[in-house]
């Protein structure tokens, strides 16, 4: 937990009660905390004191909600963004990890779910700039090399369609973040295709086939319901 | 009219003509008959005449019959003079006797007449109300209603309002070929006068159509002036003004008769009558819905207080436990009071969370958000999220080939969860909860949760998706339920299109429960 102490997390929600809940769990991993109840409040605060990562609740008060905060602190920053949206509210949430919203969380949870969305989306953020110039990504017994385009299941390698391999590639350089469903079918088969989830749907269905070991229950590409996929790094 | 009129006037023409052929016929006999006996040719005639023509014919044919027998028969013949005094004596006798018998005959002529007239005019109201009653279809009767009363009194239009408790009307039916929406305002406030003095407008109350004419902002010349305002009728029933009844004038633009007026009052209390039936059984209606509501409530009310009190108070016990001042816990005690309050919440966040959207669902707030879904991929995320030693019970045989469907995945994925939950629920630790997923054969999906426990009850299947309904064995028991997530599942499937059912399964099997439901592909 060490590497916690100079993290600074802010937290924007106009729930007081939320709000210590969430700065007394925080704090007690060794995270400094800044609190905004309002999305002005936010935005001001996000650009006086640069914190590292800021937790977001959709729904604010006033005329500047948590997808607008969300977008406009990506016009300048790409810090980690963790939303928060309560029950109902899942095209928000899908709105805001289409503007670049890097996790989300539906109340009511745990705080160790929430601490351990935090630390990932912080690992992910330190580790960034060197992780497109990996040569080599590991996932369970699953490995990529991305400079030959080869995929191995333990020691034995996957024969991939290039959309497969594609996806494959997407999701494992945004490990552990929730990608949508348009962002996965514009990045893979560009921006014209980005409603045609069925057939994201299939391509999903032979990846998952091929490399988890139970495609039934799979372990990797994990589906986020309604929202999208999150390839799982191993902790 | 007319008609009547022609016989009226072919009444006195036949008297005419009948006199001068008695008279004609009496001449030829005068050799063999005595001239006093030509009165019994007379006055065979005037009482014809009496019954067939009425009393004005019958005098004038008796009158005739005296001159025609002075100036031909009674000597000296050719004049008016009578020679004989006893022949006056006869000439008159015969007139008073000619005239009271015409008396006598048209007036049992015209009580005939009547009787006749009243007849058909009972046999006219005995099939309108029969008519009326044969209508199966509430809210045919007053149309039918209004159109015998366009039928019988030749009127062109027939409006039926009703009245409300604060008395505004509301036209319920508008029948006749002059019936148009255009005018109906004029309609209804010229009702709402007749209402408001309880009085009939149109028929003998000159006044009072000028009044209700003026204080519906009508001039009284014009379309309205004079009688073709037509009629308003207040309609009363069981001592309270329920509505109104108004029929134009009549097509040929005559007064209505006394007969049509005896007819449209009685059709009008017809009509108030269905009116106020109607209006009953709208309050029975309204009265069922709320009670239907008050029991909702009733159930709702005891399943807030245990399933939702029952955790409050645990955390609540837990939390001030752990508060109190001076209180020594040990480390693992305080643990396990937190860990304690952690599950509690848990439980309350499923119940409201189920409570929340099986509103959401039936207010038709939470449509489902479709799109393509493999459920061989939803089985996977409901597994993950089960907890582990419950997900390890559940054995899943998934089909080779299951079709892709367009349908809502949290939707769907809270389907498959509710059911294994409660498979999970309802038995005992230990037995597997079986899940397969197979291409259902109307096309689209299946999916069948079976359990090995005690199955259920026989005649419950259908009972068991009601809200807050629990199985009989369950009420009182152990396991916690809302008996929310079965309606939930249902109200999900309906939203889809697809059917869900619950059976047991079959006798030479290990018992136990089996729910299933069916999704289409959705396009």
């Amino acid at each position: 937990m060490r590497q916690n102490e100079n993290a600074v997390v802010l937290i924007v929600d106009d729930e007081p009660e939320i709000l210590r809940a969430l700065r007394a769990g925080l704090a007690a991993q060794g995270y400094q905390i800044l609190a905004a109840t309002t999305g002005e409040d936010a935005l001001s605060i996000a650009g006086a004191r640069s914190p590292d990562l800021v937790i977001l609740d959709v729904m604010l008060p006033g005329a500047i909600d948590g997808i607008e905060v969300c977008r406009r602190l990506r016009q300048w920053s790409d810090l980690p963004i963790i939303m928060l949206s309560a029950l109902g509210h899942e095209r928000q949430k899908v709105a805001a990890l289409d503007i670049g919203a890097d996790d989300y969380l539906t109340k009511p949870f745990g705080m160790s779910e929430l601490t351990a969305r935090v630390r990932a989306a912080l690992r992910r953020n330190r580790s960034r700039p060197a992780s497109n110039d990996l040569p080599i990504a590991h996932f369970d017994n699953v490995t990529i090399d991305f400079a030959r385009r080869i995929v191995t299941r333990g020691d034995e390698e996957i024969r991939l369609t290039p959309y497969e391999y594609e996806i494959l590639r997407f999701l494992a350089q945004n490990a552990d973040r929730v990608i949508t469903h348009r962002l996965l079918l514009g990045e893979v088969w560009g921006p014209e295709y980005v409603e045609d989830t069925q057939t994201l749907r299939v391509h999903i269905g032979h990846l998952r086939r091929k490399i988890e070991s139970d495609p039934a229950r799979p372990s990797l590409i994990v589906t986020e319901p309604g929202v999208g996929y999150r390839l799982k790094s191993t902790e | 009219m007319i008609f009547s009129e022609s016989r009226k006037l072919s009444g006195w023409v036949f008297s005419a003509l009948g006199v001068l052929l008695a008279t004609v016929v009496f001449s030829f006999c005068r050799h063999f008959l005595d001239k006093g006996q030509a009165s019994l040719l007379y006055l065979p005639l005037v009482i014809a005449c009496a019954i067939r023509f009425g009393f004005g014919p019958a005098v004038f044919g008796a009158v005739l019959s005296f001159l025609c027998w002075d100036f031909f028969f009674l000597p000296p013949y050719h004049t008016f003079i009578v020679r004989y005094d006893t022949d006056w004596i006869s000439l008159f006798v015969f007139l008073t006797a000619a005239v009271m018998t015409a008396q006598l005959a048209s007036r049992a002529r015209n009580d005939a007449e009547q009787a006749r007239a009243r007849r058909d005019e009972i046999l006219m109201l005995f099939e309108a109300s029969e008519s009326i009653s044969q209508t199966v279809q509430a809210d045919m009767l007053l149309p039918e209603l209004a159109d015998r009363l366009l039928d019988q009194c030749q009127s062109s239009r027939c409006v039926i309002l009703s009245r409300s408790a604060t008395g505004s009307m509301t036209i319920l039916t508008d029948r006749g070929p002059g019936a148009s929406p255009e005018d109906q305002q004029t309609i209804v406030s010229i009702a709402m006068v007749a209402c408001e003095y309880g009085q009939v407008i149109g028929i003998g109350s000159s006044v009072l159509w000028r009044k209700a004419l003026a204080e519906a902002g009508l001039k009284t010349e014009g379309q309205y002036g004079g009688n073709s305002i037509g009629i308003y009728i207040p309609l009363h029933a069981e001592e309270s003004l329920v509505g109104a009844m108004h029929l134009a004038p009549r097509m040929d633009n005559r007064p209505y008769s006394t007969t049509n007026e005896r007819l449209i009052r009685t059709l009008a209390n017809h009509a108030a009558v269905v009116i106020a039936r109607q209006t009953l059984a709208k309050t029975a209606a309204q009265i069922a819905a709320l009670k239907e509501a008050d029991l909702l409530k009733d159930s709702l009310l005891s399943l807030v207080s245990h399933e939702l009190r029952s955790p409050l108070a645990a955390i609540k016990a837990t939390a001030s436990g752990l508060l109190q001042p001076g209180a020594v816990w040990p480390e693992s005690a305080t643990r396990e009071a937190l860990a304690a309050i952690d599950k509690e919440a848990d439980r309350m966040t499923g119940v409201v969370t189920n409570l929340l959207d099986l509103s959401r669902l039936e207010a038709g707030a939470w449509k489902p958000d479709k799109d393509w879904c493999e459920v061989s991929d939803v089985v996977g995320t409901v597994l993950d999220r089960l907890p582990p030693n419950d997900a390890a019970r559940v054995r899943v045989s998934l089909a080779d080939e299951t079709p892709l469907i367009k349908a809502d995945y949290i939707q769907i994925a809270l389907t498959i969860t509710n059911l294994l939950e409660n498979a999970i629920k309802y038995t005992d630790d230990g037995t597997p909860v079986d899940l397969s997923i197979e291409p259902a054969n109307e096309g689209g999906i299946k999916v069948i949760v079976r359990d090995y426990g005690k199955g259920i009850q026989p005649g419950e299947g259908e009972a068991l998706f009601q809200r807050f309904y629990r199985g009989a064995e369950h009420k009182s028991g152990t396991v916690h339920g809302t008996g929310i997530g079965l309606a939930l599942c249902q109200a999900i499937v309906r939203a889809h299109g697809g059917r869900i059912w619950a059976s047991n399964a079959s006798t030479n099997e290990h018992p136990g429960a089996i729910f299933s439901f069916v999704l289409p592909i959705g396009l």
